[in-house]
Formats: structure tokens, C-alpha cells, sequence
């Protein structure tokens, strides 16, 4: 009797397994085909995880992960207590977000405009040279920025001074409040070109027959960029938003170290500049683990964030 | 059918295995095609020495210079000599970084390699250094006879050795060092060529040019210039207020007669050398671009004939500058080297030398399965012949014995001028630049330099203006015009660094760095005093008094104990 009961209550499920089962038996092609990719992803994405233990030690690389000893939240708190830290963190923030903001209405602008364009030469030139800056380096473009600039004969002083706008030449790489805005402008200049690509393809795959069935409507050319153009690039949009913001604290640092100088340091350290100054220059491997801990968890509540807002009013969302 | 789609299947999912264990084996292939390349190589030169030698020894070397050709002429001679094979360990990238991971994976050379003082302690705490007393009292004759009254120096503070590197032996200064402040010739030319001793007489000779000629071909003219090389301004502080104050250049700190300590930021030395610079800012003599000018743009401003002066370290003005004003034949616009300080009468001591050169030091792996062969080779590079063979190359080949002196065969030099990577080719060898090279100047046993650097050699790379110049003042060479050079056990920079007030000091050095603009550009004597003390206060704020006692007690052992050493 009662082994019976036990048989009734067990077969449900049995058979829901097993219906699952059967169903990842009939994909098992797909299964196999996928499991060197998540070997992959497995190996260099989650094993190194392991390395975050190193956040609660005091590591030293002679006696290791396994022999450093164990300090709780230490390094945490001292990250949380440093001034420098939050400093680092705001103009992280603020950079990319200012570089986050230019770059998508840019973008956008620019591909509309081009899309626009009714010579092929000409919409192709312009499409050569505004790429051609994200090829360089961002050694040569912060020479050339810093030279645009200098003080000592720069063109840009050169030009003001020729329009009668300045007296003296402006120091423009000395003034703290400007670097944001020179940084934003660098990096504008650099990105814009190539970010438009996706935006232009987007805009190449809109059915031809909208705009013709708009244009029997009487809409002109501004009535179609608004009104066909601009919505059928705010999926994409929407997306690279989100991709983009989960990137926002780890935006490298090569910029800022390149174009940054001693007067405006308090504007252009980064965290990634500030954890190899605090942590690999000097050799602290565990706070230079703590930081990085931080911007993941940080990424992490950024993406999700704006994942839900996105869904929320209706567009796309990854997760 | 459906067996041949599930083959395709199969052989798909295999295909994308093995490409991505292709894909992270690579390198290990890779790496033995290489190693008995090299192998291959090695036997073949080795058969041709007679067949009653032993089998040669393999030795693994931990090699700096991703450049070096391991087959060159100099490598196959110390083989044959040495009766070993090497397998070189190439550190490419940041070494730091490198050596960090060797000890962590525990990947480093099976045999010997070259460290800096603070990793040869790293390891050593580590357990991956085999303490070399035993091995040198029995295979390290060279080392010995070298090292002389010195030869405790080399102990660690456990009292065992653990690294080589090479003592001081040459009483004069290396020909190739020069004096950092730097004057142009014509600016000199116009006053009379005066030898200039005091930041005084350097203002007024500079104020006197500049007034004459304000503008050089319609741009104004740079009377002082600086640049920066790492990005943070520290290039122009730092370095030159130890020179111009005459003072031992221990890093961040300034040492006393007492061996206290004082962090060189706080220092009244700093205040003053920032005091002549503030007065140059004020008089439009400063570069308006000394904070953040490149070292290229730098390069492009004195080409343009607008520099009269300003700090100009050696490592960079000789390859930089000199090289590319001599290519253009602007000989004028070439700078004289004085040591210019704010007290010409009191002792200047700015130019140190250690006793011993610890900087890129040789050490033996505690992985290795014949550390005394490892140690006849260390040792043999200690050895006139060793020294010569890495210094001068094959003679014959590339240098030749003139009148009982070794000079570079002429035909080799010309070829070196015009391909200066032949070295790697030719006469490179891991041990090249490290700290087991004696001295430029240095004079081994026979009398002649252990180095081809010296006085003739860098006399005749000057050209005539220069040596006008040095005529003028009856000197030969700039290294001439250097004060007597101080012998030092130690130096504080080199102690390495205090773990528990690493972040300090390099909150310190931000603030410092980020101030230090301010400071001198501050526009009169008033506001930069407010600001000079504004540092101050931050500087005590971060923790000042802490990193400079933690400095203080680690000179204080030092010193001690090199004290009973060489008593």
C-alpha cells in the first residue's frame, strides 16, 4: 500500500523529467556543438573568479592564494575610507558619461545626416575620413590634441589670437574644469565615425517602402528622419545603450594617463588609473582585486538597472 | 544518411575541440620547436671543440633582451669557454609583472637570472633562491678576488648572499656621466664662457641672452625648459633639487649627518629650488609648457633653436638631443654640462656611487641540478677574460690589442654606426647592462679598461665645437667638471619599500605632484609661501611624519649594519 502511494507520487514528475530529457535528447547535436564555447567561456571567465578570494587576504606573492592569511573586508573598508577613491569614481562617472552622452546623440545625428546624403561619393568620403581617427592610437591623438592646444604657438591659440579673441594664449591643458570637456571632445573625435556604422546599416535595412508610402503622405525630408529614420534606430540604440553602460566604469585609462598632467589630476584619475597606481604599481595585488570587484558589482546593478527601464517603456532589453 | 549527418556532426564538434586545444597548446609547441632549435645549434658547435670535454651543461638564463640573437658570436665563444649551453628565458613585456608571475606559478628559470634588488628579496622570502656562501667559497675565485675588503657587502641581512653584482673598483668617474644642468654654447660664447657655479650667476647669464634676443627666428625665446617624461611633472622636481642643493639623492627623502630622515617634500632645499623657479616663471623665463611638454616636443622646441637651458638628465639628452643636433650640424645650439648649485663653497655630494652596483643583480634558481656549474659560469664572467669577452667581444673580431691597449677594431665601429643593432648580433649577451659589467673607467689587471667606454672613446664622438668649448675651460670631457663622486654602502631608494606605508607615500607623492605646479606658478613671493605651506599641511594630513619615521628606522638598520661590515 504504501509502496503504491509512493509509486503514484513519484510518476508525475518522472515523467516531466523524463518529457525534459527526451527534449535535450533530441537538441543533443546543438548541446554537443556548444560545450567547446562554454569550455571557453567556463576557463577564462569564471576559473579566474577563484582569484577573487585574494580580496579577503593579505596576498603576498610568495606564499600565495593558499597561504596568504584571511582579513575579512579589510581592504573594502579601506577603499571605502580613501577620498581618493570616491574622486576616481566621480570622474569615471562623469567622463563616461559625458563621453556615453556625445557619442550616442553624435552618432545618431551623423548617421541620419549621411543617410541622407544623396551623393554615394560624397557620403563614402565622409564615411573614410571620420573613421579614419579610430585606427590611431591614443598616444598620437593625445599629441596631436595636446599640440592643438599648447600654449607655445598651438593652432587653436594661434587662431584666437589671430580673431583678436585672446590677449595671451590660453594654457588649455592646465585648467582643471576644462579636461573633462577636452576629454569628452578627444574621444568624440577618435569613436564618432566608427560608431556610426552600425546606425548606418540599421538605416540601410529600412524598408524603402515606408518612406515611399510617407512621401505619398506629403512628409518631407525632416518628417521622415523623425518620424521613420529616428524609430527604427531606437531598438539598436537602446541595445548598444545598454551594452555601453555596463562599460561605463571600465573604460580604460589610456586616454585619461595620456592627456592627463599634474594641474589637473584631481580631474582625469580614473579608477583604473587610480587601481594600477594604488595596487600593480606598488605591488598591493589584493586592493587592486577589491577595486575591480567593486566596478563588477557596480557594472552588474548598472546593467540590470537600465535593462529594467528599458523594458519598462518598451524597448528592447537583453536580459 | 542519417549516420552521415551524425558523422558531420561529430567531426564538427571535434574540429572546434581541437582547434581551441591547438589554439592554447600553441604555445607550448612553439616553445620546444624553439628550445631544440636552439639545442640543435649548440651540439653542432659543440662537436667541433675536442671530444675528451665533458658533455656541455645546459644552463636555463632568465635573458632581459627579447633582441638577442643566443648564436651570436660572443654567445658561442662564452659556450665554448665555459663549456655550457644556454637556454634562454626571455622576459618580454613589464618585467615587474613577468617576475611577479614567474614566482607565482613558480615558472621562473631552472638555473640563473637577473633581478632587481626588491625581487631578489621577494624571492628569496619565497624560498626560490639558493644562498650561494658554499658555492662561491668553493667555485667563485673571480668573485672573491673582485670583491676584495667589500666582500661582505654582498651578504643579505640574513647574513647569506644571495645575489651578484659587481663591487666598485674604478677611481675615476665613468667618462659617459655628466652634470644634469645644462647650458647652450652660444649663450655661453656671449658672455665670455664663465664657468657657472651658482643658480645666481645661471639667471643672470640666461637674463642677459634673453634680453638681447627675446624672439629666435620670430618665436620666443625659452630661457629654462623642462619636460615630462612619466606623465606627472615629477621628472623637473625632484632629481634637480638634490643637484642643485648638493645633497645625496636618496629618492623622497633627504638623509642628515645624523642619519635622520626628511621627506624631501617638506624640505627648505625644495623650497629654495622652487624659488628660483617661480622667479624664472615670473620673468617669463620658465617654459609656460615645463609641466607638460613631451620629451618629443621638447626635442622640437630646442631643434628650433629656442632653449638656453634647463635640466637635462644624460640618458635622455645624449640619445635624444646631442645625437639628433649633431645629425643636423647644429653645433651651436649643443649644451655644456655644469654641476650648478645654490652654495658653490659648501661640499656637494650629488654625485654618489654605491660601493657596490646593486641594481640588476644575478641570482641562482633553487630549482637547479648543478648549481656549481651555474657558478663557474657567474664566476667566469667575473674573470678579466670574462669581462673583456662581454664588454669588448672576440678579439680580432671586434677589437684588437694596440701597443698593449684594447681599442675597437675600426672597421667594426663604422659598422655599428650604421646599424646599431648589430650589438644584438654581434657582442650582446644576457649579461650585457646588467650589474655584473665593472664600471666604464674601471681598470682590470692588465692594466687597460675592463669596458670600451673611455675618456678617447667619448672624446671622439664629440665634434670640434665641443671640444672648442671644453678647451675653453681646459677640460677634456664633461664628466670633468664633476665634483669628487661619494662612495655609499647604500642608498635609501635602493632598500626597497616599506609594505606598510606604500599607499602613504603615494598619496604623498600625489599631493606633492599635484601641488608642486601651483606652487610655481604661484604669481608673487606671497602666494607662494601660502601655497608652499598649503602643501605642508596636507602633506602632514596624509601622513608624513608616519612614512618618513617607517623611512628613518629602515636607513637607520641599514646603515648599521653596513657599518660593522666594512669596519
Amino acid at each position: 500500500m504504501q509502496a503504491h502511494t509512493v509509486k503514484r507520487q513519484t510518476t508525475p514528475r518522472a515523467y516531466k523529467s523524463r518529457g525534459r530529457l527526451r527534449k535535450l535528447a533530441s537538441q543533443y547535436q546543438l548541446i554537443l556543438m556548444s560545450v567547446p564555447f562554454i569550455g571557453v567561456l567556463f576557463v577564462f571567465h569564471y576559473l579566474p573568479l577563484w582569484g577573487w578570494l585574494m580580496a579577503f587576504q593579505k596576498y603576498s606573492i610568495p606564499k600565495g592564494i593558499m597561504g596568504s592569511p584571511f582579513v575579512g573586508f579589510d581592504q573594502f573598508a579601506e577603499l571605502l575610507a580613501d577620498s581618493r577613491f570616491y574622486q576616481a569614481l566621480r570622474n569615471t562617472f562623469a567622463m563616461s558619461g559625458m563621453s556615453l552622452a556625445a557619442g550616442f546623440v553624435c552618432a545618431i545625428g551623423l548617421a541620419l545626416l549621411l543617410n541622407e546624403a544623396r551623393s554615394m561619393f560624397f557620403k563614402r568620403t565622409i564615411q573614410t575620413i571620420v573613421y579614419i581617427p579610430h585606427f590611431v592610437s591614443w598616444v598620437v591623438i593625445s599629441n596631436i590634441v595636446i599640440y592643438l592646444l599648447s600654449p607655445d604657438h598651438g593652432p587653436l591659440n594661434e587662431l584666437l589670437a589671430g580673431l583678436g579673441a585672446v590677449g595671451e594664449p590660453i594654457y588649455f591643458m592646465s585648467k582643471e574644469k576644462w579636461f573633462w570637456v577636452i576629454h569628452t571632445l578627444a574621444g568624440l573625435w577618435k569613436e564618432l565615425g566608427w560608431s556610426t556604422i552600425i546606425y548606418l546599416a540599421v538605416l540601410a535595412g529600412v524598408n524603402p517602402e515606408m518612406y515611399e508610402a510617407a512621401e505619398v503622405d506629403g512628409a518631407g525630408r525632416f518628417a521622415k528622419m523623425r518620424h521613420i529614420s529616428l524609430p527604427s534606430l531606437l531598438p539598436t540604440a537602446t541595445l548598444l545603450l545598454i551594452l555601453a553602460v555596463g562599460q561605463m566604469l571600465s573604460t580604460g585609462y589610456e586616454s585619461q594617463m595620456l592627456l592627463g598632467n599634474s594641474f589637473v589630476m584631481d580631474y582625469s584619475q580614473v579608477l583604473d588609473l587610480y587601481a594600477l597606481d594604488y595596487s600593480l604599481s606598488i605591488g598591493d595585488y589584493s586592493y587592486g582585486v577589491a577595486i575591480s570587484m567593486f566596478k563588477s558589482v557596480v557594472s552588474i546593478v548598472l546593467v540590470l538597472g537600465v535593462n529594467t527601464i528599458a523594458k519598462r517603456v518598451g524597448q528592447s532589453h537583453v536580459l | 544518411m542519417d549516420s552521415l549527418k551524425r558523422k558531420g556532426i561529430a567531426l564538427t564538434v571535434l574540429a572546434l575541440t581541437l582547434g581551441l586545444l591547438a589554439g592554447c597548446g600553441g604555445n607550448d609547441a612553439e616553445n620546444n620547436a624553439q628550445s631544440s632549435a636552439s639545442g640543435t645549434g649548440a651540439a653542432s658547435s659543440g662537436s667541433a671543440s675536442p671530444a675528451a670535454m665533458k658533455e656541455p651543461t645546459k644552463i636555463q638564463i632568465g635573458n632581459l633582451f627579447p633582441n638577442l640573437d643566443a648564436n651570436n658570436p660572443v654567445m658561442q665563444e662564452l659556450s665554448k669557454r665555459t663549456n655550457t649551453t644556454f637556454d634562454l628565458i626571455t622576459v618580454t613585456g613589464d618585467r615587474n609583472q613577468k617576475f611577479d608571475l614567474w614566482l607565482a606559478s613558480g615558472d621562473y628559470p631552472e638555473d640563473t637570472l637577473v633581478l632587481k634588488p626588491d625581487y631578489v628579496e621577494k624571492y628569496r622570502t619565497a624560498g626560490a633562491l639558493m644562498p650561494l656562501d658554499d658555492l662561491i667559497e668553493q667555485y667563485g675565485p673571480n668573485i672573491k678576488e673582485k670583491y676584495g675588503k667589500y666582500f661582505d657587502l654582498l651578504r643579505s641581512s640574513d647574513g647569506h648572499i644571495y645575489s651578484l653584482y659587481v663591487p666598485k673598483l674604478s677611481t675615476e668617474p665613468s667618462p659617459l656621466l655628466q652634470a644634469n644642468f645644462a647650458v647652450r654654447y652660444d649663450v655661453l660664447e656671449d658672455a665670455g664662457y664663465p664657468e657657472i657655479k651658482t643658480f645666481d650667476q645661471l639667471y643672470d647669464l640666461l637674463k642677459a641672452f634673453y634680453e638681447k634676443n627675446p624672439t629666435i627666428d620670430g618665436k620666443e625665446t625659452i630661457p629654462f625648459a623642462g619636460f615630462d617624461y612619466y606623465g606627472n611633472g615629477a621628472d623637473n622636481l625632484s632629481s634637480p633639487t638634490f643637484d642643485a642643493s648638493g645633497l645625496i639623492n636618496q629618492g623622497n627623502f633627504t638623509i642628515d649627518d645624523q642619519n635622520d630622515a626628511q621627506l624631501l617634500y617638506s624640505t627648505e632645499e625644495m623650497k629654495r629650488y622652487y624659488q628660483f623657479l617661480s622667479k624664472l616663471y615670473n620673468t617669463n623665463m620658465l617654459d609656460k609648457e615645463f609641466f607638460t611638454l613631451k620629451s618629443e616636443a621638447l626635442v622640437k622646441k630646442i631643434t628650433e633653436g629656442r632653449v638656453l637651458a634647463g635640466y637635462f638628465p644624460s640618458w635622455w639628452v645624449q640619445p635624444e638631443v646631442e645625437k639628433v643636433l649633431r645629425a643636423a650640424g647644429d653645433y651651436d645650439h649643443l649644451y655644456a654640462y655644469f654641476p650648478i648649485t645654490f652654495d658653490s663653497s659648501a661640499e656637494n655630494k650629488s654625485f654618489t656611487s654605491l660601493m657596490t652596483r646593486s641594481n640588476w643583480n644575478w641570482v641562482i634558481s633553487s630549482k637547479t641540478k648543478h648549481p656549481e656549474e651555474v657558478m663557474k659560469l657567474l664566476d667566469y664572467i667575473f674573470s678579466d677574460e670574462g669581462q673583456i669577452l662581454i664588454n669588448w667581444g672576440i678579439e680580432g673580431r671586434h677589437f684588437e690589442v694596440k701597443d698593449g691597449k684594447r681599442a675597437v677594431l675600426a672597421d667594426f665601429n663604422e659598422k655599428k654606426a650604421v646599424n646599431p643593432d648589430l650589438q644584438w648580433t654581434e657582442t650582446a649577451s644576457p649579461f650585457m647592462g646588467t650589474s655584473i659589467y665593472l664600471d666604464h673607467g674601471t681598470k682590470l689587471a692588465d692594466g687597460d679598461y675592463a669596458t670600451p667606454t673611455t675618456k678617447e672613446s667619448v672624446m671622439s664622438g664629440y665634434d670640434e665645437r665641443t671640444k672648442e668649448v671644453l678647451g675653453k675651460y681646459g677640460k677634456e670631457v664633461w664628466s670633468d667638471f664633476l665634483p669628487e663622486i661619494q662612495l655609499m654602502p647604500a642608498l635609501l631608494y635602493q632598500l626597497g619599500d616599506l609594505e606598510d606605508v606604500r599607499a602613504d607615500m603615494k598619496r604623498l607623492q600625489q599631493v606633492w605632484l599635484k601641488e608642486s605646479p601651483k606652487i610655481i606658478f604661484a604669481k608673487n613671493g606671497q602666494d607662494f609661501d601660502a601655497k608652499w605651506t598649503s602643501m605642508q599641511k596636507s602633506l602632514e594630513k596624509e601622513g608624513a611624519a608616519k612614512a618618513t619615521d617607517a623611512y628613518e628606522q629602515l636607513w637607520k638598520t641599514s646603515i648599521e649594519r653596513y657599518k660593522t661590515i666594512l669596519k
